[in-house]
């Protein structure tokens, strides 16, 4: 399935829908959508995986790097994911310790929120 | 509405029929006035008629009296025969009322019937007329409540004397089947007398006597001016009525004829609506023509329409169907001519296209020219064609296996030999036609029956590298045009090749990198049997694995994915792997080694890229497998007389991710039999066309299913069913390691372990 990117704003935090398949060759697409998403100071970001079909490794290479950059500037970058395939990479890979991943959309945007207002 | 333009010249036509309308009206007006007086005109000829006819009965009246008096003067009658006379008169001209001879004294000598009716007609006009010279005189003797009789009198002449006069009364209502009535059933004739009296009425006896003595047309006739009646109107006849009035010779009466106007214009006016019904029928005749004659006009229009929208919708080529020489013909002319040039860049543009295509489906050079040229050749209708490459040691031209589709022969020319080298030589395009030409330049192409040639440069960054040469056997000329698209062509077939040359030497060195990483595919230590398998995908990955003798029958097992592809993913790959096998040396735990593994690409953060690891060593003696995972999937570990596998699943992070990652150790117990799965990823999520993956199951199964089996041939099967699985080669590294446990000391005779397992 054609990968489709789309992103809105819930207050503070922005959120970035993925559908379809994540790959060498779409990946290029998140990362844009996760630049372009982290332009908030602190950037707070919640990426909805819940339609992600399939992801390699070189999604995760792009949320690695786009979560190192976001705590670089104190912001958060939390998942949503709700199928075991995606859960199962996650856990595999260890990533499942560094991202904040949770299984609804509110509660992430909850934790988003709640990680701006600590900053000063 | 919309009107088309059929709709739009109907309008026009229309228009202009207004004034042709109108025409037609005031004309059909005009001609019912012609009409009209025409039904006058025969009006006044039904009433001279009438007036005739009614003189010819007066004159027939004299005439009789005339011969009566003279039959009474001629000889001496006795009054008793005059009596007889008149009363035979009376007899034979029943009209006759009354009969008389009077002297000019005014004495009434004998009369028919006798008696004393009329002895007073000497008293009237009639008589006093004759008697005062007038041949003969007719009037009326009218009196109150009785009908009007008609009384004429005659002179009866004796020399110059007046010998009698005879005068008869006429009965009025006898005058009506006298008349020829030549009148229409609707037209009323009328006698009206010197006062205008009403005398005889032929339709309506009851007419009042006066009715018609004020009329100035009546009036006018008894001046003796023939008139006609228009409007006249009486209570009687309800409608207007029209009509004429003409004297009575003779008699200084007139005669009339009145006819409504209804029935007497009924053929005016159905004239009138004919000549309109005409009208009109013409202008709707013309507007209905205009209408056919549109579509005849807008027919072409809309063949041109949908010509114009079938281009659109990019079916280049069509061509209108317009047999016509006028301007719409030129027109479709046009059209078709645009259209086919269209289809001609469109094919152009299509073959560029293909051309370009074909660029980029292959980076290798074989395949590629090959394909080139094909291409290229069926886009000019040529019948092959060569691409020459500059051999940059000597200069000279020469044709790499496979681009060649339709030239044999020569596969070197030397510099400057021939169209291609001069063409090489000149960096210009130059095309060849006609034997002569060939003779003088390119003896070998004639040889091979080439007719006609085209040769360009291909150049890669101002640099020829080679060039394309297309040849046609038959009457073809390559024009100048087509020297555009050749050289368009040549443009893509020289960046294809540059691509596929810089990405074959990419290839080249990230194989080289890649080849001295993968060890031997088996690998036989004294404690375990171990196979190996690795398959890069067309681009190269960073897939590894490595079997460890760390001293003492232990055995270190790694294995290791780097993210990415190409050469930045196989030079970290190298990295890692030399980085493991310094780490590893004296069995240090594998918590520690996965610990400083990461502690040392946790600082190349800037490649981005991070390394997936299992490291596990072990110790057949004791019987046990330590291992540390990070990121990497899970092995299985299938145990001896065990129905289902483990999955070797301890947490760990990534490599590369995070520097303050914990990584924890696991250490299982391992026996004789026991075996182990280590794969890559693209092992499990090889992708069946539809997009389902092998999956961990697969692996299971095929791991239980094969228990027994050596791991060479458990790893055969598995790359087996994998490469069944995804059909079309892989897209990702496959690694795989099939390790079994063997009893210790089974394998004596060992070597140095070292030089089995690394290269």
């Amino acid at each position: 399935m054609e990968l489709q990117i789309g992103a809105r704003t819930e207050g503070t935090v922005t959120v970035i829908d993925v559908a379809g398949e994540i790959d060498l060759y779409t990946a290029p697409r998140l990362e844009e959508a996760l630049t372009r998403g982290a332009a908030g100071a602190p950037p707070l970001l919640v990426v909805n995986l819940s339609k992600t079909t399939y992801m390699d490794s070189t999604a995760l290479r792009v949320l690695t790097a786009a979560l190192k950059r976001i705590h670089e500037r104190d912001g958060t970058l939390a998942l949503v994911s709700t199928q075991s395939k995606i859960g199962k990479l996650f856990t595999i890979t260890g990533l499942d310790q560094v991202f904040p991943i949770y299984s609804t959309e509110p509660e992430a945007i909850e934790k988003a929120r709640a990680h701006g207002s600590r900053q000063p | 509405m919309r009107l088309g333009i059929r709709g739009k010249v109907a309008c026009v036509i229309l228009i202009c029929m207004v004034p042709v309308l109108v025409l037609g009206v005031l004309l059909s007006l005009q001609q019912d006035q012609g009409r009209r007086n025409l039904v006058l005109r025969t009006q006044q000829d039904a009433a001279h008629t009438l007036a005739s006819d009614f003189s010819t009965f007066v004159e027939n009246t004299v005439h009789a009296e005339l011969a009566a008096g003279s039959a009474v003067e001629s000889q001496p009658y006795p009054v008793v025969g005059i009596v007889q006379l008149l009363a035979s008169i009376r007899a034979y001209d029943t009209s006759f009322l009354w009969l008389g001879l009077i002297m000019p004294d005014g004495r009434v000598e004998a009369s028919a019937p006798p008696g004393d009716a009329y002895t007073n007609v000497a008293t009237h006009w009639a008589f006093a007329a004759v008697r005062a010279g007038a041949p003969w005189a007719a009037g009326v003797i009218s009196a109150p409540n009785r009908r009007p009789e008609l009384e004429v009198a005659t002179g009866i002449p004796e020399g110059p004397r007046l010998a009698a006069v005879v005068d008869g009364v006429v009965d009025l209502t006898r005058v009506r089947p006298m008349l020829p009535t030549g009148l229409a059933s609707d037209m009323d004739g009328i006698i009206v007398d010197n006062g205008g009296r009403v005398v005889f009425d032929l339709r309506r006896p009851g007419r009042p006597v006066n009715a018609l003595a004020s009329l100035p047309a009546v009036q006018a006739a008894l001046r003796g001016q023939p008139s006609m009646i228009e409007g006249y109107r009486d209570a009687a006849a309800g409608g207007p009525q029209i009509g004429a009035a003409v004297p009575i010779a003779d008699l200084r009466w007139a005669a009339v004829v009145l006819e409504p106007e209804r029935t007497a214009l009924a053929p005016v006016r159905r004239g009138g609506q004919e000549e309109l019904g005409w009208v009109v029928a013409a202008v709707g005749l013309g507007v209905f023509l205009a209408w056919v004659l549109g579509a005849e006009l807008t027919a072409p229009i809309v063949a041109l329409a949908n010509g114009a929208r079938a281009i659109g919708r990019g079916e280049v080529g069509y061509r209108v169907r317009m047999r016509r020489t006028d301007e719409l013909g030129e027109l479709g002319t046009a059209f078709n001519e645009m259209s086919e040039r269209l289809a001609r860049s469109h094919a152009e543009i299509n073959a560029l296209q293909s051309v370009s295509d074909a660029a980029l489906s292959t980076v290798r050079l074989d395949e590629l020219l090959a394909r080139l040229v094909q291409h290229i050749a069926s886009a000019l209708r040529a019948d092959g064609g060569t691409v020459w490459f500059v051999d940059d040691a000597t200069g000279d031209l020469i044709v790499p296996q496979d681009s060649d589709t339709g030239a044999a022969g020569a596969r070197r020319l030397a510099r400057g030999e021939g169209l291609a080298g001069r063409v090489a030589d000149g960096g210009r395009a130059l095309v060849l036609s006609g034997e002569e030409a060939f003779r003088a330049l390119d003896p070998r192409l004639l040889a091979q029956g080439v007719r006609a040639a085209a040769c360009v440069p291909l150049r890669v960054g101002g640099r020829v590298i080679g060039v394309l040469e297309l040849i046609a056997r038959g009457e073809r000329d390559f024009r100048a045009q087509d020297v555009r698209l050749i050289e368009a062509f040549a443009d893509r077939v020289a960046l294809a090749v540059d691509n596929a040359r810089a990405y074959g030497r990419q290839r080249e060195i990230a194989g080289v990198i890649q080849e001295a990483l993968v060890p031997t595919p088996s690998v036989r230590l004294p404690g375990m049997a171990i196979a190996g398998r690795y398959v890069p995908s067309r681009e190269v990955g960073g897939d590894f694995y490595a079997v460890l003798p760390l001293g003492h029958g232990r055995v270190g097992l790694a294995i290791a994915d780097v993210t990415g592809k190409g050469i930045p993913a196989a030079t970290l790959s190298a990295r890692a792997r030399y980085l493991l096998e310094a780490f590893v040396l004296d069995g240090r735990p594998s918590e520690a080694v996965v610990a400083r593994m990461n502690a040392v690409l946790t600082r190349d953060a800037a490649s981005g890229l991070f390394v997936s690891l299992f490291y596990g060593m072990v110790d057949p003696e004791a019987g046990t497998l330590r291992y540390t995972r990070a990121g990497h999937p899970a092995p299985f570990l299938l145990r001896a007389g065990v129905q289902a596998p483990e999955a070797l699943d301890a947490p760990g992070l990534l490599l590369g991710v995070d520097p303050a990652a914990r990584y924890p150790a696991v250490e299982v117990q391992v026996g004789p039999g026991d075996l182990l799965a280590m794969f890559t990823d693209g092992i499990t999520e090889a992708r069946r066309p539809d997009g389902e993956l092998f999956g961990d199951q697969r692996l299971v199964d095929t791991l239980i299913e094969l228990r027994e089996a050596q791991p060479e041939r458990i790893a055969d099967e598995i790359m087996a069913a994998v490469g069944r699985w995804s059909g079309d080669g892989p897209t990702d590294d496959q690694a795989l390691v099939i390790a079994r446990v063997l009893p210790w000391g089974a394998n004596v005779g060992e070597r140095s372990a070292r030089e089995h397992a690394v290269r």
